[in-house]
């Protein structure tokens, strides 16, 4: 059977929809009775329409005394003649659809009117009977005393005395509002009749009034009973039975976890208000403070897929203060019922524009957060246009008054005599209706109601608003509320200053790394995250939604038309590197190109223009040189290396299938297809790069020359040989690219390139030419180019070392083997040998120690070369070392502790243990003796295990080229050598606890058992590793005299390199977190 | 209009297929037997090892008379005739309507063919190889939509490549050359997709062709066919032509907001084959009479603009008015920012539609008279170059578009 479905043809339409709450007879009077009606809502859908909203909530319009607005209902299958009949219902049903807006109406299921004809049958039937029994009646009030009494203000007992009945009726809400009795079927059957009745006729969905007090036991409070639940699941089967895309949505004021079971397992309600957010969002903003909306959230549970959340700011009701605690009700009513007369019940009687004082920013802001946070909003009429409230008209009327339409009589809601009015409209002079309406509003561009409309198409480009998850962030400014919500491929960060000042924030955005923010409002791109804090200054109430995309978009603006329209190289290299050619190599093409490459260091910043500065021929190889200067939005340019060369045909096939990343952009001869690649991948350009060290020769570009120059030892490492060596391109690097020729050398083509003197280059040079040290690989040439006087390093070659990996490698082999070996057994009771248990590697760790040492005293060795010559450590040196450690420290312990609640769960421990130790950390940073002697010497920089290989049971260090990212000043600094050794110190305790998560993935349950056991191999290698390195360095002036001295600065080295290593883990790695913590609370 | 039932096995010569149809080819420009019995050859030696001639079908309108016998020796393709009042109402070359869109698209389903290819172009001067190029994608490589590459003067097609292809690339990320071409091929996939609509819910000049298939997430490529772009019978008016083409492109942007505002960038699309020799150019054009259409527009339509365009736009127009004819410029960023504001005017029926699309026509002749000046006698690849800064600066100024589209104040610079 197909079913007959509503007016969407989602049926999860709900979820994306913006309802729009509305009483008829408040909204236009078609007929100048004084009381608005369904036709005249008809005339009144397409200014609704055109607000955008998607779906009406009508308040009950059934016949009704009215002694409760309409919730007491007398007849549930026809329309009170004040609104209209029937056939305008359907006739704004249809009229509705045909606007694509749904219609949800009211089910008001817990109780009737003491008028309806059921009530009346009800009291003169015999006690027992089924007419009788369409009502709970007792012949005391003393059952159900649990039940608490909702009305307040006006109820004292949920039981009242019929006279005609001779029996006490049950009523939850007014005493003329009996409670239906749901434990006889003949009531559900009326009920479910009433329902098909409408849906039916084509009704979207059901608000099902009052739900948990469906049903009454006693022993109970009455609410939300399982007997209940039966009940609902029973109508909802019910609906689903025979009708599609319907949906029903429950008011249940009750606590989220409460409110829960009314989802069932999607078997029960569609939507449910969420009504504890409310006051909370209120309280939050007068507060200045995200904790209360956080707390809300956080204590609301997953609902299934097909379930939704329904928030809204004000509705027809009082702003209910059910849900909060009673200091929090008093807070509320300190700050948003100052007049006594503002209350009722538990709860406050006014509309949004007067609760925020007319605030417009407070109103926008609050808006922002009905429309952001997960559920469907609803907004209430008028809302949209800051309409004010009367709090003088009694129960809840005073939010119930006519709409506001124009300035004429009325406010345009009916041309009846003003005291016909089924209301007086607000006539105040701030939110009277010649202030404030529909019309003027339309005609001021900066409206709240044109506002409000952006607001509303904006949220429904996006899913993600209806359907996305919710991430609160944490910034550490509280009055601040930030959270990301996704759906999909949709990313949203909205951001909120509930402060009525501007408000700076820091957002730890890390996870998105390299996504640019656009904000949405605005279409405004941000800076792209980085890794770093993401600040953002918000105006006081100010908001900022942003919408996430993954790649910059002003490189791919100006990316060309790639493959498609071929760069013409029929006028070779001079053709191709001048006019438009060129205009489109430098704004579109190598920006792309670049941007794909690993050693491309900037991939965050948003490049404006890859400009080529130099270029010339690469000799005879067809290939050419460049040097290019890459700019940025903002911040300094970098210069790059890249050799260029062109190849056609079935050649450029090849390349596009084995290396399409190398390829700039397609060529074409006039004759032939072909690409422009980089020409490092081409053997012809790398042997003329290498024969250019081998001869010495110059390559003269436009602007300078590159220059090769051979190392002393070159000529060895080729021995007699002349057989042309076979190429390789070797693979893993970050920022460099290097070409292995044979088994002899290797060329390292360092791609950023900066002015001066390089430090690979330098030290390699050094070791292997003056100090005849052995164990790196050794130095056999540079290719220099030089413009203006300046000398840039382009290359280095060097002898090839044929090796086993590296150490980090190795260290982790090691260790695999050892906790396979151990972790059957219980660590030894007693202090255990070492060399029992870690074996070998002791012996690897001692060697490393001598080599460093050797290495120490080798750079360290009197050249006459000033860069190299030692200097002493002096009292000011160690000062300023002794400073900066401290505030590096003092800063990483503030961040850890502001961003405790990021951690994973397993390392808050450590990371309180750490905490702890805070003084005594610093402490030992402001320790350092003043004049403790040793010397400053170039170092390594950079030392672990990953820049060492393994050679034949020895060791060979590579790579002294430093951190890319800091300048060749910084990084030709002078320090105490210990700073290697720490280094290489933390990286056997990285060793260790990385093994250690390695193996813990496949045994989980074998971590606390192998604990003791990594803190054994990390300590003992690194006691061999320092005992060696201490008994080779001892002839040499190069530590502090005193072995406590040269303690004290060595802990002060591994401190410091846990704290920038628990920073880093911190914002790349959050799982490896606990290998810094466990460092430091051990150190 | 009631839609005409598209197939006619009383009219047919040969009935369709009784296994179906794999592909079907519509050639509307052919009237004759001579020229449908040289089309049909053409089609099986395009297809040849690709699709079997028994299993192509070539429509064609009722009347042109094929000779069944030759038809039947040569084994196929079969022919089938669409009633008259489609096939008359297929769109010669820039009149494209959608009636005649649909019918053949429910042809094609009825036959449940793999999908259609419609050749606008004289198929007398579309080679074999170039037919193969608009089939083989839709065939063989699960492409939707095929779109043609011509051979291009660099003074045709202004309205294709001055706004229609940027406007589209910037939208909807992909780069298509011309996507308002009369040759091109479509999918079942697409077709299918297009028939769900209801009849009438695509009107125009077919832009929709395009973003339809983008927005559903379909494959679209690009076939060099080394035809000249098919000459109109009777052109019409710029003014006719601007609401026309305009007109159809605004109603896709506002049909498709939601889709076109998480796009980014762009994409070069498959390109099929390659291209052939540039075409002889003529020689330099005088745009003096363009540039006096634009000082008078500036003249008599200031409320209009006004209405539309921003101050900052308005000035540069007005500096525009003063400068000499071989100084006259209209930068991209700005014309891509005027393309963007009078559809937003569209959207917001600020006045009656076609008072706006007439009141752009100056605008858009001042842009063809800056760009006719600035290409000049540049070669094609330069002129290509142009055309994709052009492309480049309506991507680069989307955010204004889309920040406008989405707070729609007058108040902006």
């Amino acid at each position: 059977m197909i079913k007959p479905s509503g007016s969407a043809t989602d049926p999860l339409w709900y979820k994306d929809a913006i309802i729009y709450e509305l009483h008829v007879k408040a909204f236009y009077d078609s007929n100048n009775d004084g009381i608005g009606d369904f036709q005249g809502l008809v005339q009144k859908l397409d200014y609704l329409q055109d607000l955008g909203v998607t779906c009406l909530w009508i308040l009950p319009f059934f016949p009704s005394p009215l002694r409760d607005d309409g919730y007491d209902i007398a007849d549930y299958l026809d329309v009170h003649p004040n609104y209209g009949t029937l056939d305008d219902f359907q006739s704004f049903l249809r009229a509705a659809h045909d606007r694509n807006l749904q219609v949800v109406i009211e089910l008001v299921v817990n109780h009737t009117s003491d008028q309806h004809p059921w009530f009346q049958s009800a009291r003169q039937a015999p006690p027992g009977s089924p007419e009788r029994d369409f009502y709970v009646w007792s012949d005391t009030d003393q059952k159900y005393r649990d039940a608490r009494i909702i009305f307040t203000d006006t109820e004292k007992s949920n039981w009242t005395w019929d006279p005609v009945a001779k029996a006490y009726y049950w009523h939850r809400f007014f005493s003329h509002q009996p409670d239906l009795n749901y434990d006889n079927p003949f009531v559900v059957d009326e009920i479910v009749k009433a329902m098909h009745f409408w849906l039916d006729m084509g009704v979207d969905g059901l608000r099902l009034d009052a739900i948990p007090y469906l049903v009454e036991r006693d022993g109970t409070n009455c609410e939300n009973l399982p007997e209940t639940h039966l009940l609902i699941k029973a109508i909802r089967a019910e609906m689903d039975r025979k009708h599609a895309n319907r949906m029903i949505l429950a008011e249940a004021n009750q606590w989220p976890t409460d409110v829960r079971p009314y989802f069932g397992d999607g078997d029960e309600c569609h939507m449910a208000f969420h009504f504890p957010v409310m006051p909370r969002i209120f309280m939050g903003l007068r507060l200045e403070d995200r904790v209360p909306i956080v707390d809300i959230m956080a204590q609301t549970p997953p609902i299934p897929d097909t379930c939704q959340w329904a928030l809204f700011l004000r509705n027809h009701d009082e702003l209910t203060l059910e849900m909060v605690t009673a200091d929090e009700r008093d807070y509320m009513y300190f700050a948003y019922s100052a007049d006594p007369q503002m209350r009722l019940n538990l709860g406050i009687r006014r509309r949004l524009s007067p609760l925020l004082d007319h605030n417009r920013h407070r109103i926008e802001l609050l808006n922002s957060l009905l429309l952001s946070l997960p559920g469907t909003p609803i907004m209430y009429y008028g809302d949209e246009i800051g309409m004010g409230d009367n709090i003088y008209l009694g129960d809840r009327n005073g939010v119930r008054t006519p709409m506001h339409w124009n300035a004429d009589r009325n406010a345009g809601f009916s041309r009846a005599t003003p005291g016909r009015l089924y209301s007086p409209v607000i006539m105040d002079p701030i939110y009277g209706y010649e202030a404030v309406n529909v019309e003027a509003q339309q005609s001021d561009p900066s409206s709240l109601l044109n506002w409000t409309r952006n607001m509303i198409a904006l949220r429904k480009l996006f899913r993600v608003f209806g359907r996305g998850t919710l991430e609160f962030l944490h910034p550490t400014n509280r009055k601040v509320l930030a959270y990301v919500r996704r759906h999909e491929n949709e990313l949203v960060l909205c951001v909120a200053n509930l402060s009525r000042f501007a408000q700076p924030v820091e957002l730890d955005l890390s996870a998105y790394e390299g996504m640019l923010p656009v904000e949405m409002l605005g279409y405004v791109e941000f800076p792209t995250i980085g890794r770093e804090p993401y600040r953002l200054t918000l105006g006081a109430y100010g908001f900022m939604w942003f919408e996430f995309h993954g790649e910059s978009q002003s490189l791919a603006t100006r990316t060309s038309l790639e493959m498609e329209m071929p760069l013409d190289v029929s006028r070779g290299w001079d053709g191709l590197f001048e006019g438009f050619q060129q205009e489109r190599l430098e704004a579109a093409l190598l920006p792309r190109f670049l941007a794909t490459q690993r050693w491309f260091g900037s991939k965050t910043r948003r490049m404006v223009s890859a400009r080529i500065e130099d270029w010339g021929p690469l000799a005879e190889s067809g290939a050419v040189l460049t040097l290019i200067r890459v700019s940025f939005e903002t911040g300094e340019p970098e210069d790059y290396v890249l050799p260029l060369a062109v190849r056609f045909s079935e050649a450029a096939d090849s390349l596009l299938a084995s290396s399409p990343s190398s390829v700039v952009s397609g060529v074409s001869d006039g004759e032939r297809i072909g690409v422009l690649y980089d020409a490092l991948g081409d053997d012809a350009a790398s042997m003329t790069l290498l024969g250019c060290i081998e001869s010495g020769c110059e390559l003269p570009t436009r602007e300078g020359r590159a220059k090769g120059v051979g190392g002393t030892v070159l000529a060895a490492i080729q021995g007699t040989a002349r057989e042309a060596l076979p190429i390789r391109r070797m693979g893993g690097e970050q920022s460099n690219t290097s070409v292995a020729f044979g088994e002899r050398l290797i060329l390292k083509l360092f791609r950023r390139i900066e002015a001066g003197v390089n430090p690979d280059c330098e030290i390699n040079r050094v070791l292997t030419e003056r100090a005849g040290f052995d164990h790196v690989p050794p130095f056999a040439g540079t290719i220099e180019y030089q413009r203006d006087g300046e000398s840039t390093t382009l290359a280095m070659l060097q002898g090839l070392v044929a090796s086993e990996g590296d150490g980090w490698t190795g260290a982790l082999e090691e260790l695999h083997r050892y906790y396979e070996a151990w972790v059957p057994r219980p660590f030894p009771a007693q202090t255990p040998d070492p060399r029992e248990y870690v074996g070998i590697y002791l012996d690897a760790a001692a060697t490393l120690g001598r080599r460093t040492a050797e290495l120490h005293l080798a750079l360290a060795a009197e050249t006459g070369d000033p860069a190299f010559s030692p200097e002493t450590l002096t009292p000011e040196y160690s000062a300023r070392l002794s400073s900066e450690f401290h505030d590096r420290a003092a800063r990483t312990l503030d961040y850890l502790k502001d961003n405790l609640p990021r951690l994973p769960d397993e390392a808050v421990e450590e990371a309180g243990l750490v905490l702890r130790r805070r003084r005594e950390l610093l402490g030992r940073m402001q320790q350092l003796p003043p004049a403790m002697g040793g010397r400053r010497i170039r170092v390594h920089g950079d030392f672990h295990l990953g820049q060492v290989l393994r050679v034949r049971n020895d060791y060979v260090i590579l790579d002294f080229e430093g951190e890319p990212s800091r300048s060749l000043t910084e990084r030709r600094m002078k320090h105490s050598p210990l700073k290697d050794v720490a280094g290489m110190l933390r990286s056997f305790s990285y060793a260790a606890y990385a093994a250690l998560f390695s193996y813990a993935a496949r045994r989980p349950e074998a971590v606390d058992q192998l604990k003791p056991w990594a803190r054994l191999w990390e300590r003992s290698t690194g006691a061999e590793f320092l005992r060696a390195y201490r008994e080779t360095i001892a002839p040499g002036l190069l530590l502090p005299e005193r072995p406590a001295d040269a303690e004290a600065l060595l802990q002060a080295y591994l401190v410091d390199k846990a704290m920038y290593e628990l920073r880093y883990e911190f914002d790349t790695r959050p799982n490896w977190v606990r290998i810094p913590l466990w460092g430091l609370s051990t150190l | 209009m009631a839609e005409p039932e598209t197939l006619s096995p009383e009219t047919g010569e040969r009935p369709a297929p009784s296994g179906g149809a794999e592909i079907v080819f519509v050639m509307p420009s052919v009237s004759t037997a001579g020229g449908l019995s040289d089309a049909a050859g053409r089609i099986r030696q395009a297809l040849d090892g690709l699709v079997p001639p028994a299993k192509i079908v070539l429509v064609h309108p009722e009347g042109a008379a094929p000779d069944p016998e030759s038809m039947r020796e040569a084994g196929g393709p079969a022919l089938l005739a669409l009633p008259v009042s489609p096939i008359d109402q297929f769109p010669a070359p820039g009149e494209n309507r959608p009636e005649a869109y649909r019918a053949i698209f429910q042809a094609t389903s009825r036959l449940g063919a793999r999908g259609c290819i419609v050749v606008g172009s004289d198929p007398a001067t579309v080679s074999p190889e170039a037919l193969r190029r608009l089939a083989q994608p839709i065939v063989e490589q699960s492409l939707d939509l095929v779109t043609p590459l011509y051979l291009r003067r660099r003074f045709e097609s202004l309205l294709q490549s001055g706004v229609i292809a940027p406007a589209l690339r910037a939208l909807y990320g992909k780069r298509i050359r011309f996507p308002i071409g009369s040759d091109f091929g479509v999918s079942a996939r697409l077709i299918e997709q297009h028939l769900q609509l209801p009849a009438g819910a695509r009107v125009g000049v077919p832009v929709w062709l395009a973003s339809d298939a983008v927005c559903a997430g379909l494959q679209v490529g690009q076939a060099h066919l080394n035809v000249p772009i098919p000459a109109q019978k009777d052109p019409p008016e710029a003014s006719t032509a601007v609401s026309r083409v305009l007109g159809a492109l605004f109603l896709d942007i506002d049909r498709h907001a939601t889709h076109w505002q998480k796009i980014r960038g762009s994409q070069s699309v498959p390109v099929f084959g390659t291209g052939g020799a540039a075409m002889d150019e003529p020689g330099p054009v005088d745009v003096s009479r363009l540039i006096e259409t634009f000082r008078l527009g500036y003249r008599n339509l200031q409320d209009v603009w006004s209405a539309v365009l921003p101050p900052a736009s308005l000035l540069e127009l007005k500096r525009l008015t003063a400068l000499a004819p071989a100084d006259f410029r209209l930068p991209d960023e700005l014309w891509a920012r005027m393309v963007y504001d009078f559809a937003l005017a569209h959207r917001l029926r600020i006045m009656n539609r076609d008072h706006l699309l007439g009141a752009m026509t100056p605008v858009y002749l001042a842009w063809v008279a800056s760009y006719t000046i600035e290409v000049g006698t540049a070669a094609p690849a330069a002129v290509e170059y142009r055309l994709d800064r052009l492309g480049a600066a309506f991507e680069s100024q989307k955010p204004y578009l889309v920040s406008r589209w989405r707070w729609p104040d007058r108040f902006n610079p």
